[in-house]
């Protein structure tokens, strides 16, 4: 429970930030909001936090994916993101469960024995896999609930943003992880 | 199959085509492409004669493409125990996930660079069901092609028309 409650704070605190980060720096100008989603960061934290923590993340993932927006826009909050949320989470659920299935790599899921990102390709898959299923049925959902006509167009964008979203975030994570390591702020262990 | 149907579209629910590109070039690699390509364009031209043909050669380039790019990037992550299929040593589909890795994976590249591409042609607006029907088409289609080469293969296995060579 009191490895719950950590994972859930820590999960929900880096994913707000993260949030926060990217809209502020999106919604700077409304008009060219959409240029932001080319670069959508949340998803590495989806991604991320799911390797590591496994299913005990997802409360505070979708938790983040609620408050974030509904703070940001708050009563222009539509109620059918919240499904939207529920289907990006998924994608990140099912692109994992699909490579472990398929006995992709030794990836250890456990932050504490092993906090590196030697098995990149790993997490470049489940980025990869989990940006093609979030583009199609995120937007599935949501042409499907605000009845409204998605095209390719946004679902390709949706696609890059996921990736280079991702692919930023997690060399960001590299980045600040290597020099904590350089420092010895904390020690990683190789088994 | 689809021919003269008003629901022609539900055709494409199953579409088996994308099994044949990703088993072949699962097997041959490189060398199966050329075929596969001719096998699209003359299938295309026999379907449709000259009413869009260009935009047709796009789709076949974008989803052979998708079947190529599924393949490498899961073969570069060392994503199956022996990724290295070839048809002339191991005739055998035992290694069955690192197929369907790439069935599902070309087939969700396919359904949206395909779309993209023909809607950016073609300048029309391709919506989501489109792409998810696309995308459920090339799995079933794949999958049941998949099966049917399993059955022949069991088949003459069992009659002893050819033997794997270890």
């Amino acid at each position: 429970m009191k490895y719950f409650i950590q994972v859930t704070l820590t999960t929900y605190v880096a994913s707000m930030l993260v949030y926060a980060l990217w809209s502020y720096i999106t919604f700077q100008t409304l008009d060219k909001g959409w240029v932001g989603s080319l670069v959508y960061l949340p998803h590495g934290c989806r991604v991320i936090f799911y390797c590591f923590f496994g299913a005990r993340s997802l409360p505070a993932l979708y938790g983040a994916e609620v408050t974030g927006p509904t703070l940001i826009w708050g009563d222009q909050y539509l109620a059918y993101w919240g499904f939207a949320s529920i289907c990006s989470l998924l994608s990140v659920v099912v692109a994992v469960e699909i490579l472990k299935w398929s006995r992709t790599s030794t990836f250890s899921y456990s932050i504490i024995k092993k906090m590196n990102f030697a098995n990149y390709k790993f997490l470049i898959l489940v980025i990869i896999i989990s940006a093609l299923f979030n583009s199609i049925f995120t937007n599935l959902v949501l042409g499907l609930m605000n009845n409204v006509v998605i095209n390719a167009t946004v679902i390709a964008r949706f696609f890059i943003g996921d990736v280079l979203g991702s692919m930023v975030f997690v060399l960001w994570l590299i980045i600040m992880f290597n020099m904590l390591k350089d420092r010895k702020l904390y020690p990683v262990h190789d088994d | 199959m689809i021919q003269g149907s008003h629901t022609s579209w539900t055709g494409s629910l199953v579409y088996l085509p994308h099994g044949c590109k990703v088993l072949f070039f699962c097997y041959f690699g490189y060398r199966a492409l050329p075929a596969l390509l001719l096998a699209d364009l003359v299938c295309y031209y026999l379907e449709f004669h000259n009413n869009n043909l260009p935009f047709f050669y796009v789709a076949s380039f974008t989803t052979l493409a998708s079947v190529v790019i599924a393949a490498e990037v899961l073969k570069w992550s060392k994503v199956s125990i022996d990724s290295r299929i070839s048809f002339l040593t191991k005739p055998n589909l035992v290694n069955y996930k690192f197929i369907l890795l790439v069935i599902v994976l070309s087939a969700l590249l396919s359904s949206i660079f395909t779309n993209l591409a023909l809607a950016g042609l073609n300048d029309v607006v391709i919506n989501v069901p489109v792409i998810v029907r696309f995308f459920i088409g090339d799995i079933v289609g794949s999958l049941i092609f998949l099966f049917a080469v399993i059955i022949v293969f069991r088949m003459l296995l069992v009659q002893k028309y050819f033997e794997f060579i270890k």
